[in-house]
C-alpha cells in the first residue's frame, strides 16, 4: 500500500515536472520552436474567430476578416495625454479605414506592461502587434528573432512619407523593424513669470544658468524641478550635459560601445552635473522627489525650470495649470569649452509598434502597425505631445499646443540627436547608468569614478 | 481510534486535491526558478548553464547584502513593532471591553486598504515640500527632512508604515486564537481569583502559543519577502539604501533582464525563509495541548 | 457597585487614540477621492478637500467598465475562498489529527508556499497555464490564487485543529460516524472562527492581487476590479483624484466582507461547545 502510494506520487511529480520542463526547452528563443500545441490553440482560436465573422449576416467584407491582437501601454481611453488621445483616435478610425481586420486591443498601465510583455515573450505568447521602445531595449528581441523585419512592407512610397532619421532606432543589421510615430525632444522649460518677478535673465549661456540657479535658490524657489526618485529624469540631466560637453556624435559613440566614457569631456560633464546638484540646482530634496511631484511643483509655479521631454507640453498648457501661458521653452545653453553645439538635442524617435514573428497574418499586422503609427504621428503632434515623424498635411493648426509649436521652431535646424539613455542602452546597462547618475547627483561618486563605472557597460 | 485517525486512504483523500493544485501552480514553478537560477539567461534568448555562478556573484554583490540586512532589520522590527501591540490589543479586546466590536473593526482598517492607498498616504506624509511630517516639525521650529530621499532616514521612514499597517492583521490572528479558547477555562480561572494581568500571562498566553507561533512565522516570512509597500514608497532607493531582496529581484528580472540572477535571489529568499521557519518550529515546539 | 479604576480610564484612552490613528487612512482615501491633482500635490493633501470634486466618481464609475469588473472580482474571489477554505481544512485536519508518517513531509512541503516570492514564479506559472491551455480564462487566475492561498490557510488552521479534544472523534466514531462525516459535521463547525479569519485573509489577497491578473488575462471580459482601476495610471500623468474614487469603490466591498466575517470570529465559539 505504502510503496504504491509513494510510486504514484513520484509518477505524478515527474508528470508535473515534465509539464513545466517542456516549456523550458522551448523558450530557447527561436520563434519556430513554439510548441505545437500552442500554435494549434492559436490556430483554433483564429479559426473560431473567422467562423464567428462568417456567421455575421449581411456583411460581405467580413467573410475574410482577420483578427489582429494588439498590446500597448495606452491603458486609459479617457486619458488626456497626447499620445493616448492619438492612439485611441487611430484605434477608432482603423475600424472604418481597414474593414478587413478586426483589431483587439489590450492596454496595460506602463509599469505592469513591461512585466506582462516580458513574461509573454519568455513564454512565447506574444500578441501580433505590440508597443515597444527601440534601440537597446529592442535589440534582444531582434537577436532572438521574436520580431518581424518590415522591409518588404515598407514601399518607397511609405518610406518617402517618413521623416529622415526617425527610423534609426528601429534598424538592426540593415533591417527595419518598426515605424516611427513621434519625435520627442527634451528642452528647458522656463517659467517666465518667476524669471520676471525675481529679475533673473532667461539663460543663454551656462554661466547665466548657474546665476539663475543661485538667484532662485536665494529666493527659496526650486531652480530646476527634478524627480530623481524615479531615476530616469536624472538621465536627461546628465544626457544634455554630456551632449553639450562631448557633442552628440562622440557621446553616441560611447553609448553604443565604439568609444570610451573615460574622456575629459564626459568627466567634465559629470563634474558639471554634480556641481549643479551641490549648488542646489535641483532644490534640497531631488532624491526623494518623484516625477509626479516634480511636474506638479513646476505646474503649480513652485519651481522655475524643468528639463523634460515634450510630453510636458500638455501639462503646462492644461486648464488646471497655474502656469498656463507663462511657460516658454528654450534650448539648453551651451557649455563653454564643450564640443557640442546648441543645435544638438536630447531625444528623438524611439517608440513604435512591433510585429511578432510568430504572427499568423504578417501582412495585415504590418499594415495595422503602419496605420497606427502614421495616424498617431499627426494626432499626437496636434494634441501637444511630440513632433510628427511622418509628412502630413496638418490642416488647421490654430488649436495646436503653443509649446509644441515653439519646440518645432527650436528643432528646425537640429544637427544631431542622442536618444534617451535608458531606451538606447536597455536592460542591465540602462539600470547601471541610472544608478550611477543617482550616485553622481547625490554626491557619492567622483566624476572620474563615475565615468569608469559607466565604462563597465562597454566591457 | 487508531484505525480511524491512522487511515492512510482517508488521509490521502484529504490531502490530494490541495496537493495537486499546489504542486502544479506553486511548488513546480519555484522548482523551475531553481533551475533558471543555474543559468545565465535574459528571459528571451539562449540559456547558458553556469552552475552556481549566480549565487557566487550574489554573495559578493554589495547591494544584495545590504538588502538582506535590511530585510532582517525589518523582521526584527516587525516582531517588536507588530506582535507586541497586536497581542496587547487582542488580549484587551477579547476580554469583553466596552466597544469591542467597534475597536476590532477600526483596528483592521489599514489592512483592508490596498498598498496603493497606504503608499500614497505615506508619500504625502513624508513629502519634503508639503508633507505633514515636515509641516509638524517646522511648526515646532525644527528643520524638515527629505525622509524618503536621504540615505540616513529612508530605511526607518519606509519600515515604519510597513510595520504599522499589519498590526491589525496580527491582532485578528491572535484575537481569533483567544476566542477559540473555551470560555469555561476563563471562568474557572476567574473563580480562583486571578486578576486580568495574571489571567493574560498565566492562562491566555500559554493557551494560544500555537496561534502566536503562526503570527510570528507570518511576520518573519512576510518581512523577508516584502515587496509591495517598499516599491511604492522608494523603489529600493535612494542608492539602494532601502533595497530588500524582493525589490532587487524584481529589478533583476524585469529591468536588467537578468532572469537567472533574479531567480537565484528568489531561491535565496526561500532558503532564508525556510531557515527561520524551522528555527521557529524548533523554538516553539508546541506540546499538543488540548483543552 | 464597581468603582471606576484609573487604569481602566487609561486603557480606554489608549484604545480610542489608536482607533483614531487606524481610521484615519480611510478618511484620507475619502478626502483624496474628492480632490483634484492640484490639491493632491500641494499642502492640503491630508485634510478635507477645499472643493468637492464629485465628478471624480462620475469619471471612475462611468468611463471605465467598473460594473463588469466588479462582478468578475466577486465571482473569482468567491470561488477562491470557498475552494481554498474546504481544501485547506481537509489538509490541515489530516496534518493536525491523523497519525500518518507522511505528515513530517507534507507540512513543510505546503509551508514552502508561504515563502515563494511571486514575481519570481510569474513566468513559470505562466508556462504551466500555457501548457494547460488555460491562459486568458477565469481559471488562469482562480487556480493560482487557490494554490497560493492554501499554504497560508493550512498553516493557520493546523493549530486550531490541534487543540480540539480527542473525545470529539472518539464519541463520533463510537456512534458509528465515518471519518469524513465526523470531519464535516462535527469538527468543521467548531473551527468556524478560524475559518472566518482565514477567509478574510484569502479575500484580501485575492481581491487586491494585480500582477497575476494583468499577466494571465488579456481579454477585458475577465478583467478584475483592481486591475481595471490601476489602468488609470498614465505613462507620464495620472489623474489621482479619479483613481482615488476608483479605489474607494474597490475598498467598500472589503469593508463589508470584513464586517460580515469578523462577526463570525467573535460569535463562533460558544462556551462549552467543545466539550460536545
Amino acid at each position: 500500500m505504502k510503496k504504491r502510494l509513494v510510486k504514484a506520487i513520484g509518477l505524478m511529480m515527474s508528470a508535473v515536472l515534465a509539464l513545466g520542463c517542456t516549456a523550458c526547452g522551448n523558450s530557447g528563443g527561436n520563434a519556430a520552436a513554439e510548441s505545437e500545441g500552442t500554435q494549434e490553440a492559436v490556430q483554433a482560436g483564429k479559426e473560431a474567430a473567422k467562423a464567428d465573422a462568417n456567421e455575421a449576416p449581411g456583411d460581405e467584407a467580413s467573410a475574410e476578416k482577420v483578427t489582429i491582437t494588439l498590446w500597448s501601454q495606452f491603458s486609459d481611453p479617457n486619458s488626456t495625454d497626447g499620445n493616448y488621445v492619438a492612439f485611441y483616435n487611430a484605434l477608432e478610425s482603423i475600424k472604418t479605414d481597414m474593414p478587413n481586420v478586426e483589431v483587439i486591443h489590450e492596454g496595460t498601465e506602463s509599469e505592469s506592461y513591461k512585466v506582462k510583455l516580458k513574461t509573454a515573450m519568455a513564454g512565447n505568447e506574444l500578441p501580433d502587434v505590440f508597443f515597444n521602445w527601440g534601440a537597446g531595449t529592442m535589440k534582444p528581441y531582434v537577436d532572438a528573432e521574436l520580431v518581424l523585419p518590415l522591409d518588404e512592407y515598407m514601399t518607397d512610397d511609405v518610406k518617402g512619407r517618413i521623416l529622415g532619421g526617425t527610423l534609426d532606432n528601429f534598424i538592426f543589421d540593415g533591417k527595419t523593424y518598426g515605424y516611427p510615430y513621434s519625435v520627442a525632444v527634451a528642452s528647458l522649460y522656463v517659467n517666465t513669470e518667476l524669471f520676471e518677478q525675481n529679475n533673473v535673465k532667461i539663460p543663454e549661456t551656462y554661466d547665466e544658468l548657474l546665476e539663475a540657479v543661485d538667484a532662485f535658490s536665494a529666493a527659496g524657489i526650486t531652480p530646476i524641478s527634478l524627480g530623481e526618485k524615479d531615476l530616469w529624469p536624472g538621465l536627461m540631466i546628465f544626457g544634455i550635459h554630456a551632449i553639450r560637453m562631448a557633442g552628440a556624435e562622440d557621446f553616441n559613440a560611447a553609448l553604443n560601445g565604439t568609444a570610451s566614457f573615460n574622456t575629459p569631456e564626459l568627466t567634465e560633464a559629470a563634474r558639471k552635473v554634480q556641481e549643479l546638484a551641490a549648488r542646489g540646482g535641483f532644490g534640497s530634496s531631488a532624491m526623494g522627489t518623484s516625477e509626479d511631484d516634480a511636474v506638479a511643483a513646476f505646474k503649480q509655479g513652485r519651481a522655475a525650470m524643468m528639463f523634460m521631454g515634450s510630453w510636458l507640453n500638455g501639462d503646462c498648457e492644461a486648464d488646471d495649470a497655474a502656469v498656463k501661458g507663462k511657460i516658454s521653452v528654450i534650448k539648453f545653453p551651451v557649455i563653454e569649452g564643450g564640443k557640442g553645439s546648441v543645435d544638438e538635442f536630447h531625444g528623438g524617435s524611439g517608440e513604435t509598434f512591433l510585429v511578432s514573428s510568430s504572427c499568423e497574418h504578417p501582412a495585415e499586422a504590418a499594415a495595422v502597425a503602419q496605420y497606427i503609427c502614421e495616424k498617431m504621428s499627426k494626432d499626437q503632434y496636434l494634441a501637444g505631445s511630440g513632433m510628427p515623424a511622418w509628412e502630413a498635411e496638418m490642416g488647421d493648426t490654430s488649436g495646436l499646443n503653443r509649446l509644441s509649436q515653439e519646440i518645432a521652431n527650436l528643432t528646425a535646424d537640429a544637427t544631431g540627436y542622442v536618444y534617451w539613455l535608458d531606451s538606447l542602452t536597455g536592460g542591465s546597462k540602462a539600470d547601471t547608468i541610472m544608478n550611477e547618475i543617482a550616485k553622481l547627483i547625490d554626491g557619492s561618486v567622483t566624476p572620474e569614478d563615475f565615468c569608469a563605472n559607466l565604462q563597465t557597460i562597454n566591457e | 481510534m487508531q484505525k480511524m485517525l491512522g487511515n492512510k486512504k482517508a488521509y490521502w483523500i484529504f490531502v490530494i486535491p490541495a496537493f495537486v493544485i499546489y504542486l502544479v501552480m506553486a511548488f513546480v514553478p519555484i522548482a523551475m526558478s531553481g533551475y533558471y537560477s543555474t543559468m545565465q539567461w535574459d528571459g528571451i534568448g539562449e540559456k547558458i548553464f553556469i552552475g552556481i555562478d549566480n549565487y557566487l556573484k550574489l554573495i559578493k554583490n554589495e547591494a544584495f547584502l545590504l538588502s538582506a540586512r535590511n530585510s532582517l532589520i525589518l523582521a526584527i522590527a516587525s516582531i517588536i513593532g507588530q506582535l507586541i501591540p497586536a497581542l496587547f490589543f487582542a488580549l484587551v479586546l477579547a476580554r469583553k471591553v466596552k466597544g469591542e466590536k467597534v475597536y476590532r473593526t477600526i483596528y483592521f482598517i489599514p489592512v483592508l486598504l490596498s498598498t496603493v492607498v497606504i503608499g500614497q498616504l505615506f508619500l504625502k506624509i513624508y513629502n519634503p515640500d508639503y508633507g505633514a511630517l515636515n509641516a509638524l516639525l517646522q511648526s515646532f521650529g525644527f528643520q524638515g527632512q527629505d525622509w524618503l530621499g536621504d540615505k540616513r532616514f529612508v530605511l526607518a521612514s519606509s519600515l515604519f508604515p510597513i510595520v504599522w499597517q499589519y498590526i491589525g492583521y496580527h491582532m485578528l490572528i491572535l484575537y481569533t486564537g483567544i476566542k477559540s479558547v473555551p470560555a469555561d477555562i476563563y471562568e474557572a480561572a476567574q473563580i480562583d481569583g486571578a486578576n486580568e494581568r495574571q489571567m493574560a500571562f498565566h492562562v491566555t498566553i500559554p493557551l494560544i502559543k500555537s496561534t502566536m507561533k503562526v503570527s510570528l512565522t507570518f511576520a518573519v516570512i512576510g518581512s523577508l519577502k516584502l515587496f509591495d509597500l517598499i516599491w511604492v514608497l522608494t523603489k529600493g532607493g535612494p542608492l539602494h539604501a532601502s533595497e530588500v531582496p524582493s525589490t532587487l529581484m524584481y529589478t533583476s528580472i524585469f529591468s536588467r533582464m537578468e532572469y537567472g540572477m533574479g531567480s537565484a535571489m528568489a531561491i535565496f529568499i526561500v532558503l532564508e525563509c525556510l531557515f527561520f521557519y524551522f528555527l521557529i518550529e524548533k523554538c516553539f515546539k508546541v506540546e499538543n495541548i488540548t483543552y | 457597585m464597581k468603582k471606576i479604576k484609573p487604569t481602566k480610564v487609561l486603557l480606554h484612552i489608549v484604545l480610542a487614540a489608536f482607533a483614531v490613528v487606524q481610521i484615519y487612512p480611510l478618511l484620507f482615501l475619502l478626502f483624496f477621492s474628492l480632490k483634484d491633482n492640484n490639491e493632491i500635490y500641494s499642502g492640503n493633501v491630508m485634510g478635507l478637500p477645499k472643493e468637492f470634486h464629485w465628478s471624480n466618481y462620475q469619471n471612475a464609475l462611468f468611463n471605465a467598465n467598473v460594473g463588469h469588473y466588479l462582478l468578475n472580482s466577486i465571482f473569482v474571489t468567491l470561488i477562491v475562498i470557498v475552494v481554498s477554505d474546504i481544501l485547506a481544512c481537509m489538509v490541515s485536519y489530516a496534518i493536525a489529527r491523523m497519525r500518518v508518517k507522511a505528515n513530517h513531509i507534507i507540512k513543510p512541503f505546503f509551508s514552502i508556499g508561504l515563502m515563494i516570492p511571486l514575481h519570481a514564479v510569474l513566468l513559470p506559472v505562466f508556462i504551466m497555464l500555457r501548457n494547460l491551455k488555460m491562459l486568458d480564462t477565469y481559471q488562469a487566475i482562480i487556480i493560482p490564487y487557490i494554490a497560493f492561498a492554501l499554504p497560508m490557510a493550512i498553516f493557520f488552521m493546523i493549530g486550531f485543529f490541534q487543540v480540539l479534544p480527542l473525545e470529539l472523534e472518539e464519541s463520533a466514531f463510537l456512534d458509528g460516524c465515518g471519518i469524513f462525516r465526523t470531519f464535516f459535521t462535527i469538527i468543521l463547525p467548531l473551527v468556524k472562527p478560524a475559518l472566518a479569519t482565514i477567509s478574510i485573509f484569502t479575500f484580501l489577497s485575492t481581491w487586491n492581487e494585480m500582477m497575476f491578473a494583468i499577466t494571465f488575462i488579456n481579454s477585458e471580459k475577465y478583467r478584475t476590479l483592481t486591475v481595471g482601476i490601476m489602468q488609470m495610471v498614465g505613462q507620464y500623468t495620472t489623474d489621482w483624484g479619479t483613481m482615488g474614487a476608483g479605489l474607494v469603490v474597490a475598498t467598500l466591498p472589503t469593508v463589508v466582507i470584513y464586517l460580515l466575517f469578523s462577526n463570525q470570529v467573535q460569535s463562533g465559539m460558544v462556551a462549552g461547545a467543545v466539550k460536545g
